[in-house]
């Protein structure tokens, strides 16, 4: 049971606590099936003909005194179960938290978003609460009671087990043979279903644009067509569908009456005659045992499943590899070194970058410019370790990136880009990110450097005004200049800069220009250029093309020698002159 | 209903919500009202399974009847052994064709709903689809209404078995012995007490459950939303620390609502689960005393199994009832969303000149353009231009009637927008906007959306046109290559291009440009230009625009600010009048001369100008 073994790894100091739990579910499972054993016998008695209160009440009592207990038991059961799950599910989520800290960050853009890992952590950790106990109980209880009572309805008259042998297991062998078939059934459905939903979502995102154009009537009528497909394909599979999904749980309730044919039909064949005296209790076992099967066993699987399901998504993010190193020596000269570097997202794709080799000095600029989809983001976010690169060497001041403490690399570094997150919190403790002990004195002069001053004044709480969804809504040339602020405190001797892409007023664009000339000023600086214009003055430019770099020196020696370089800036140059008519 | 305590504090939270699960279920059959006969026949079926589930009870009980009495009849046992089997088969089978016709109706209804709502989106204002509720209609069109399923398909069939075989059950009981019916029902009803009293207890802890349930999930978004960012200042440790502390108040919580809860709680679950408590002893005492018939006995206490575990199945279709309420609410938001008023007069536009007089416009309460008049003669240029959110888009979206004025009026060709056919509205009008939409579909049909009888002769000279023919044939089936979802991803100045092309073969007389040109790479940016400039030609226009050289040269510059008119005129004159388009003049001259630079260039201007 993997489920077990993934919410015991987290058990530790309260894994006795748990045995104990699960061991008192056995118990209280017997004492589930003690009633109607009770019951039964009782009614043996009196069919016997023996109706004294000495022979009837040790029956009677057993009945009413098993409850009694049960809830005592089950009640220890719960108390000890719960705390124990409780317990793991906390430990688990811390750990989801921590893995968070320590994997690769482009490992929480693609199949980790946001969104997923909340996911993870506050619906998946549930699962797992609830099912390593409640639901886990239950089943134990369920598989215990019936167990007995099987045991029980045996010893009476074989027959009622064979009877319900039959029907259990009919119905289990039902469910597994069915399930690979339902599930490749499932599947053709979800893609057939699939594809109409693509063409509905499209609908409703489009629906402004086909309107523009005059053309909702005509898509309209290909989003009919999508939802009757949908109709169509989902009503002619139910038939199939749903008896397979029902019939494991219908033949169960067969039992009871195949052991009445059963011993009927053989006692009047004459092959075997059953005593009529423990079939009573024996019937009376049968219905109470394929009760508890399907409520106790059968109805719990599905829950059980979906808590193996949060355990999968889990121990899925759990087991993808965390950044290594922790090495913090770096030298001071601070360079950053390429050499033949090469990286592909996944092992059938081309190589985002190929074979990239240079050089940064302390203090310099470097820019890295070329068409979309090149591989200058990808360049940076090696550096950055938001992945690790597939081959070469990346060294920074001196020590190879992947022997280096990333948090150390991290703090040598700062990137500034046009994503910026911003907390709902307030601005003060969102701009204290960059050094959480700077003082009051340190923080208005960042303040000032990050032309921030104006909208400090403006903000009725200054300051302390509350950012995010449930405050004060940033505008995007505003969060730039917030995270250059953080940025500026955090000192980081190495800046690199994705340049803003998305048009910006000239008064705005133009105050994040000075905010970028303070964080600049006296650091080493890499940036991914989109005007060439700002990079003319660079140390040196990389020009990038399809992963490689296709050229590198001085703008002037770029402009003499590259032909890449020189139609990127004669475009530039004709953009820059154009007027509309 | 449910005796654990976790599920009890979910419930509670959803019946302190004040949800009634008995509307629901009302709203769930007025929404499938047109398939009423196929879900009185689903319901029929279900409560005819419902009955025939007794099958085995009954069989046990006429089987024990035979087995006390004497001499016991061999053939009518196994007379009744199959009866009992046919039942139960035939309980199988009702139930089956139960649940396939509410699956019918759920189909049909389900795709009614989209329909109607595909409608719908046709009668709202574009703006309605077009912002805010995006993704929001998406999920309700797709997914919401796909969940809706469950409450239709299955609660029908589900809720006849769950609560009519009991009932059956029951007043079967009643009628073979009413004081052993008693017996049964105690233990019951003093499970229900408790649990009553339990669910009361649970207001408090339920809303502090509630609470740090809420919190929980918002800090662990924040906590994954924020991750880059709180790694890259090494304030991870703070962060995480936060989120631990809320999985640490959870667990607490938890603990702390056990130690309450645990009584009443497990004697509530076994008493609901205990039918034979009293009615094994004290059934056993009364008719060892004679007060009852020992066959009568023997088949009450098969009947009685049949009373099932109502509770459980109670408890899962509560859950489940409350999810489709919340969907239906959703769904009626869009439901009942506004539709723009039309007056479907077919009126003549004398020209394609364009006039606002007097706008005003607000979101919600908050006022983005007040009083905005001016004039574009057909065929002439107007550039909107202002901080940004000073109102530029929403003087675009006005004009192409995405939403509608709150005052004054917009004319086209001298008629009120509001008066003219949406679609004769739209016929004048092409847009290009920063934000480009493809569908699934190839290259061709995508241009085809501006005019879908273009022969493939056109299309292929708008794309041209566009700049686009150059990369499109490089495509790997050229202009059948399909886009979209599925399909091939495009640069943004790709998409850009194809958007141009499409409104070349729209060929409307209209053009609302919004930031169309402002691409990030040189080489697109350039094309772009190409292209757009191509569109323009003898069409009037209204174009936003951050980079102010670009509209240098149109016929009126209107300078807005904080959703009013500050100034207007000519490029030249502007400049020289030194408002805020000087202003903003000087800032771009001197954006277009930044350099990155650290210290080691101090002859860089921009430097010494940063560090005053």
């Amino acid at each position: 049971m993997k489920l077990l073994s993934f919410v015991w790894a987290y058990l530790p100091p309260k894994r006795g606590q748990y045995v104990t739990s699960l061991a008192l579910t056995g118990v209280e499972g017997l004492l589930t099936a003690t009633p109607p054993l009770a019951v039964g016998l009782g009614l043996m008695q009196l069919a016997r003909g023996n109706a004294d209160f000495a022979s009837i009440w040790p029956y009677a009592a057993a009945c009413f005194l098993a409850v009694l207990i049960r809830i005592y038991v089950i009640g220890q059961a719960w108390k000890l179960g719960y705390g124990a799950g409780n317990y793991a599910s906390e430990q688990v989520r811390n750990r989801i938290v921590d893995h968070m800290r320590k994997v690769p960050l482009g490992a929480l853009t693609g199949r980790w978003s946001p969104s997923k890992l909340a996911t993870l952590i506050t619906e998946d950790g549930r699962w797992i609460n609830e099912t390593s106990t409640f639901y886990l109980v239950r089943f134990l209880n369920g598989f215990v009671a019936t167990l007995m009572l099987v045991l029980f309805a045996a010893m009476f008259e074989p027959l009622a087990a064979v009877g319900l042998a039959l029907a259990m297991g009919g119905g289990v062998l039902l469910m597994v043979t069915a399930k690979p078939f339902l599930e490749s059934f499932i599947h053709k459905r979800n893609d057939m279903v699939g594809e109409a939903t693509l063409r509905i979502g499209e609908y409703a995102d489009g629906i402004a644009v086909f309107r523009s154009f005059g053309r909702a009537d005509e898509a309209q009528k290909s989003f009919r067509s999508a939802v009757q497909d949908m109709h169509d394909t989902t009503l002619s599979v139910a038939p199939v569908i749903v008896p397979l999904q029902q019939s494991g749980a219908a033949l169960i309730t067969f039992a009871a009456p195949i052991v009445i044919v059963l011993v009927a039909a053989l006692h009047l064949s004459g092959v075997y005659s059953a005593d009529p005296m423990t079939l009573i209790p024996a019937l009376f076992l049968v219905l109470a045992a394929a009760t508890t099967f399907l409520v106790g066993v059968l109805r719990t699987t599905l829950p059980l499943e979906l808590g193996s399901r949060a355990e999968t998504n889990i121990s899925a993010f759990l087991s993808s590899p965390e950044l290594g190193g922790t090495r913090t020596d770096f030298s001071d000269a601070l360079g950053i070194e390429f050499e033949r570097v090469s990286f592909r997202y996944s092992e059938d794709k081309a190589d985002a970058v190929s074979k990239v080799s240079f050089t940064t000095r302390k203090g310099a600029v470097t820019a890295i410019v070329g068409p979309s989809g090149a591989g200058k983001s990808t360049l940076i976010s090696l550096l950055l370790r938001f992945h690790d690169r597939s081959d070469g060497e990346i060294r920074l001041g001196g020590l190879d990136t992947l022997e280096a403490d990333p948090a150390a690399v991290q703090s040598m570094v700062s990137l500034v880009s046009q994503d910026v997150h911003l907390f709902r919190d307030t601005l003060r403790a969102n701009l204290l990110l960059g050094d959480p002990s700077a003082s009051d004195a340190r923080l208005a002069q960042v303040i000032d450097a990050a032309r921030l001053t104006d909208l400090v004044a403006a903000l009725p709480d200054g300051l302390d005004t509350m950012l995010g969804d449930t405050g004060k809504t940033l505008s995007g040339g505003e969060r730039q200049r917030v995270a250059i602020a953080r940025a500026l405190l955090k000192d980081a001797p190495v800046i690199v800069l994705d340049e803003a892409t998305s048009a910006m007023d000239p008064i705005t664009e133009r105050a994040i220009q000075e905010a970028i000339a303070e964080l600049e000023d006296g650091r080493s600086v890499i940036v991914i250029a989109h005007r060439l214009r700002t990079v003319i003055d660079a140390d040196e430019i990389l020009v990038l093309d399809q992963g490689r770099i296709a050229a590198r020196g001085t703008h002037t020696d770029l402009l003499n020698n590259d032909p890449l370089y020189g139609r990127l800036w004669a475009a530039q140059e004709k953009a820059a002159g154009w007027r509309l008519r | 209903m449910s005796s654990d305590p976790k599920n009890t504090l979910d419930e509670a939270t959803q019946s302190s919500d004040g949800v009634q699960l008995f509307p629901v279920a009302v709203r769930l059959l007025k929404i499938m009202n047109r398939y009423r006969m196929l879900v009185w026949l689903s319901i029929l079926c279900g409560t005819g399974a419902a009955i025939l589930s007794l099958s085995p009870y009954l069989a046990v009980a006429f089987a024990l009847i035979n087995l006390v009495s004497d001499p016991i009849d061999w053939s009518w046992v196994l007379w009744i052994g199959v009866f009992g089997v046919l039942g139960v088969a035939a309980e199988k089978g009702l139930f089956g064709l139960s649940t396939y016709l509410s699956h019918r109706v759920a189909f049909a209804t389900q795709r009614d709903l989209r329909f109607e709502l595909a409608d719908k989106l046709e009668r709202v204002s574009l703006g309605y689809t077009d912002t805010h509720s995006k993704g929001e209609i998406r999920n309700t069109m797709v997914d919401e209404i796909e969940v809706l399923e469950d409450g239709m398909a299955h609660l029908v069939p589900e809720v006849s078995a769950a609560v009519i075989a009991p009932v059956v059950t029951l007043l079967l009981m009643l009628v073979i012995d009413w004081r052993l019916a008693i017996l049964m029902i105690l233990p019951m009803a003093f499970g229900m007490l408790m649990m009553g009293r339990m669910m009361k207890s649970a207001e408090g802890p339920t809303r502090d459950y509630m609470d740090v349930q809420a919190r929980m999930a918002t800090t662990s978004a924040e906590m994954a939303d924020g991750i880059a960012t709180v790694r890259a200042f090494n304030q991870d440790a703070q962060a995480s620390q936060r989120a631990s502390g809320i999985f640490r108040e959870m667990r607490e919580l938890s603990d702390n609502w056990l130690d309450r809860a645990i009584i009443p709680g497990t004697t509530a679950q076994v008493l609901l689960t205990s039918h034979l408590m009293l009615l094994g002893s004290v059934g056993l005492f009364m008719t060892a005393a004679g007060w009852v018939e020992l066959a009568v006995y023997a088949a009450f206490l098969a009947v009685a199994y049949g009373f099932g575990d109502l509770f459980a199945a109670i408890q899962g279709i509560s859950h489940r009832l409350f999810r489709q309420h919340e969907l239906l609410e959703r769904l009626d938001v869009l439901r009942n969303a506004p539709e723009l008023q039309t007056d479907a007069k077919p009126v003549a536009m004398a020209d394609a000149s364009i006039t606002l007089d007097n706008v005003a416009f607000s979101y919600g309460s908050r006022e983005v353009l007040s009083s905005v008049s001016f004039d574009v003669p057909a065929g002439r240029c107007l550039a909107l231009v202002g901080p940004s959110g000073s109102g530029k888009s929403t003087v675009a979206r006005l004009i192409g009637r995405f939403e509608d004025a709150a005052r004054g009026a917009v004319r086209i060709g001298g008629q009120d927008v509001r008066e003219i056919q949406p679609d004769e509205l739209h016929r004048h009008i092409a847009y290009v906007f920063q934000d480009v939409f493809l569908f699934n579909g190839t290259v061709a049909e995508n241009i085809r959306l501006g005019r879908s009888n273009a022969s493939d002769a056109e299309v292929e000279a708008a794309a041209k046109a566009a700049r686009a023919h150059d990369f499109i044939t490089d495509l790997p089936q050229g202009y059948d290559t399909p886009l979209g979802e599925r399909g091939l991803g495009l640069s943004g100045g790709e998409r850009q291009r194809i958007s141009i092309a499409r409104a070349i073969l729209k060929d409307a007389p209209i053009l609302l440009l919004d930031e169309a040109t402002a691409f990030a790479d040189p080489e697109n940016e350039a094309l772009i230009q190409d292209a757009v400039a191509e569109l323009a030609q003898g069409r009037t226009v209204v174009v936003i625009a951050h980079r102010l050289h670009t509209i240098a040269n149109a016929d009126e510059i209107v300078v807005l600010d904080e959703g009013r008119i500050v100034e207007r005129g000519s490029h030249a004159d502007l400049v020289a009048k030194g408002g805020l388009f000087a202003r903003m003049w000087a800032a771009y001259e001197t954006a277009q001369a930044f350099r990155h630079a650290t210290a080691t260039a101090p002859e860089n201007a921009v430097i010494t100008e940063a560090a005053e």
